[in-house]
């Protein structure tokens, strides 16, 4: 009898383990599976516009890209996989989230949550917001014949983690930053027309050229219809500029890409930016900033109470490029040079302070190194610090540096 | 040859190692955190005092029992024949509850991490078959499995861990200042609970290994690993996730497993590891199942013990077996129909009878036992 169970057992394993989907309910053929890795979020009358974006196929077609509005990310979602040609909606390698600054406006804990909650979705997904635009024009519209808004948003990516003028922040990191500090920052992006050579995309045709299939026809896609010949249009292609600051749950304000410098040395995320500044001849130099770092130290009152801050930054360039030749034998011209890149640093690093102390919204999070520094202190300060940035005094040093000047021999160097 | 079903303590403590994973990733990370906040990762080293200071009572009582006696024989020797069945009820009914509620929540992880708009019922029906057959046999196998489970379960939690760590953010974590003592006190309860529910259980069963000296070094030890592994869980979970999420996350360490990437090229295998959890499920419910069999077996005047039969043999009051594993599977069933009404059971009902049974039930049993020097 144990015999005859075992071998029953073993038939049993081997039907539902051999992938007939007959048994197995969750089985699910590879080829069916549309993988998506770029959803839009868009504010729509109804509630939400959601638009989805597969990364490029090996064969070099285009990308299959989808709309559809809904009353919620769910709805919407269904609706596209009802009216599209897919069999299923593969969510789980969503890499990234693109916000349409008018859905950001309107408030992102909608969003937030959703992203939290969906069993498909990580939570360490980098959001964006579409700069003047819509995620559905960034997701329908950004790429050539090959590539699309997932191959883009991977090179800005790539990109902003080598550069010091922004940083992909992830859901998480958001809504740590909302629930802590009540406000934080969101890559932006802007979509505009692609100067690559050849970045062109054909529109207007039978759609399946364009890899555009939109479950309900799109305004921004070309796809009116009127389209029997081809038109070539210039391709779109999107790029980090900065950041939009999110307060309580709404976009109210953006960083551009210089001063997302300073955010960048205030958070310790310096990569590689290039600053220009003019040397004493009002030749201008191109400062090529690779290392940075900001010390922010609370000056307390004998009271207990906040006097300043006290922020000390390091900023270390090399020289990229100078118009006309240095002067490096010339007495002070370094130091000149030197002064020049403390200016331009302290300058970015005091706009985005002054913003911060505009809106009252601690987006640098400031109010936890304070925090940091002295927690007894803090707590005395009653906790919501965003209402104390206005009157806050902030000291700023900048100790500038000029290490290389790369393969050319300037005199003094 | 008549079968003997007994194992050391080595054995037991591997079957404490697995099982108590199962409430560590469960209520331990959120529980905690929504008591101590950022300070949460510091709750399991400051339970430890209490912990071995019921570790020493455990101890205590369990030095007691005779050859082959465990704590439900030592529930009827305290407590005499009526009171002691009483007791005996009371515990199997609880085991019962427990085990149904353990059924539900893993069958609520199997749902929020891996399988989407699935059912509960079949999850739970699928563990309820699986640990009653289990529960039918003996307690050796289940201690085998454990052993054999834990170096697997205990690697993929460690490689979990560290490669988690290199994306901890300390700010998340930082400061911790003496205001938080009592919420690091508060929090230490659920790393109690935890910790107590793993050792009373496995005085049920301890009845089946020799009586042995130096039980209170290693379940010392056991503990004090253990609250070492809780406290880099949460530090790992709240440190990436801060504590405001941690603690409106409801499995926080497969939110956790999903977010990480092997190497920049594997992703996404919560399912892998998430499925793995089925073996420390199936373990506590089976023991669980067991626990409760034993006692209502000893009520009806049988011993609880497996003694070789075979698995449709229901003489001796084997009957028992199939309804406790009917009872725990209609519980899983009826206790929590959505997931909210699951998180009142697992964050508040659930942890508070499981701690007056650990601190109240027991001892009161050892100590009017000690009044009635039958102990």
């Amino acid at each position: 009898m144990k015999r005859g169970l075992s071998l029953l057992i073993i038939i049993c394993m081997l039907l539902s383990l051999s992938g007939c989907s007959g048994i197995y309910s969750n089985f699910r053929e590879l080829e069916r599976l549309l993988v998506i890795q770029t959803m839009g979020i868009d504010y729509a009358e109804e509630g939400v516009g959601i638009s989805l974006a597969s990364g490029a196929k090996s064969d070099g077609s285009s990308p299959v890209r989808l709309f559809s509005p809904g009353v919620s990310v769910t709805s919407a979602i269904a609706h596209i996989l009802s009216y599209s040609q897919e069999q299923e909606l593969f969510l789980s390698h969503t890499s990234h989230v693109v916000l349409g600054e008018e859905a950001a406006k309107n408030g992102i804990n909608g969003y937030l949550s959703y992203i939290c909650r969906s069993p498909n979705l990580r939570t360490d997904i980098p959001l964006y917001i579409v700069k003047g635009g819509t995620a559905q024009e960034a997701v329908m519209q950004v790429g050539d014949g090959s590539k699309g808004i997932s191959e883009v948003l991977e090179a800005v990516r790539a990109n902003v983690d080598e550069r010091g003028d922004s940083k992909a922040f992830s859901a998480s990191d958001l809504l740590r930053d909302l629930e802590r500090n009540g406000s934080g920052l969101v890559c932006a992006i802007e979509c505009s027309p692609s100067i690559q050579e050849g970045g062109t995309k054909q529109e207007g045709g039978s759609g399946s050229s364009s890899g555009t299939d939109s479950a309900e026809s799109p305004d921004s896609t070309g796809g009116s219809g009127s389209g029997e010949e081809k038109q070539e249009k210039q391709a779109l292609t999107a790029a980090a500029v900065g950041y939009g600051v999110i307060r309580g749950d709404r976009l109210c304000a953006y960083i551009d890409k210089e001063q997302a410098i300073g955010v960048g040395l205030l958070l310790n995320i310096v990569g590689i930016s290039d600053i220009v500044v003019k040397d004493r001849y009002a030749t201008p130099v191109t400062l090529e900033l690779d290392q940075g770092s900001s010390v922010i130290k609370p000056v307390w009152a004998e009271d207990g109470s906040l006097e300043m801050l006290d922020i000390q930054i390091k900023a270390a360039a090399n020289i990229a490029e100078i118009g006309g030749g240095g002067h490096f034998g010339e007495p002070d011209y370094e130091d000149y040079l030197t002064a020049q890149l403390e200016t331009a640093v302290s300058e970015r690093v005091s706009s985005v302070i002054q913003l911060s102390k505009t809106l009252q919204a601690d987006f640098l999070g400031l109010g936890n190194i304070v925090e940091m520094d002295d927690a007894e202190k803090y707590r005395a300060l009653g906790g919501d610090f965003s209402s104390l940035l206005p009157g806050l005094t902030v000291r700023i040093s900048v100790s500038g540096q000029i290490k290389h000047t790369n393969d050319i021999r300037d005199e003094k160097a | 040859m008549k079968f003997k079903d007994s194992f050391d303590r080595g054995q037991l403590i591997a079957l404490c190692t697995v099982i108590v994973l199962v409430p560590a990733l469960r209520l331990f990370p959120s529980a905690a955190t929504q008591f101590a906040g950022r300070a949460a990762w510091l709750t399991a080293p400051a339970a430890f005092l209490p912990v071995l200071l019921y570790i020493l009572f455990i101890d205590d009582l369990m030095e007691r029992r005779m050859e082959g006696e465990g704590l439900a024989e030592l529930y009827i020797r305290a407590l005499g024949p009526v009171a002691g069945k009483i007791a005996l009820g009371l515990s199997a009914l609880w085991f019962l509850f427990y085990g149904g509620f353990m059924l539900r929540s893993g069958a609520d992880r199997f749902i929020t991490t891996i399988y989407p708009n699935s059912s509960s019922p079949f999850f739970s029906v699928t563990m309820g078959i699986l640990g009653t057959v289990a529960a039918m046999g003996a307690v050796r196998s289940l201690v085998r499995v454990a052993k054999m489970v834990q170096p697997v379960v205990l690697g993929v939690l460690l490689l979990v861990l560290v490669t988690a760590l290199f994306s901890v953010d300390m700010r998340n974590l930082l400061p911790v200042t003496k205001h938080d003592i009592l919420a690091i006190a508060e929090g230490g309860l659920a790393a109690i609970n935890v910790l107590t529910v793993v050792l009373y259980l496995v005085c049920f069963i301890e009845g089946l290994t020799p009586k042995k000296n130096g039980r209170v070094r290693s379940y010392s030890l056991w503990a004090l690993g253990i609250s070492l592994l809780m406290c880099v869980i949460s530090f790992d979970i709240i440190g990436n996730f801060s504590p405001e999420l941690t603690a409106s996350l409801t499995q926080p360490f497969f939110s956790l497993v999903r977010n990480i990437v092997f190497f920049r090229t594997l992703e996404r295998v919560e399912a892998l590891v998430g499925t793995l959890w089925v073996f420390p499920d199936f373990l506590m419910i089976s023991l669980l199942l067991y626990c409760a069999q034993h006692c209502i077996r000893l009520v009806l005047g049988h011993s609880g013990q497996y003694q070789g039969e075979k698995l449709l043999d229901l003489r001796r009051g084997r009957w028992v077996i199939p309804l406790c594993g009917l009872a725990s599977t209609v519980a899983s069933v009826l206790i929590a129909p959505n997931a909210q009404s699951l998180e009142f059971w697992s964050a508040k009902l659930i942890p508070l009878v499981n701690l007056g049974y650990a601190l109240l039930f027991v001892p009161a049993v050892y100590l009017v036992g000690r009044a009635r020097k039958t102990l």
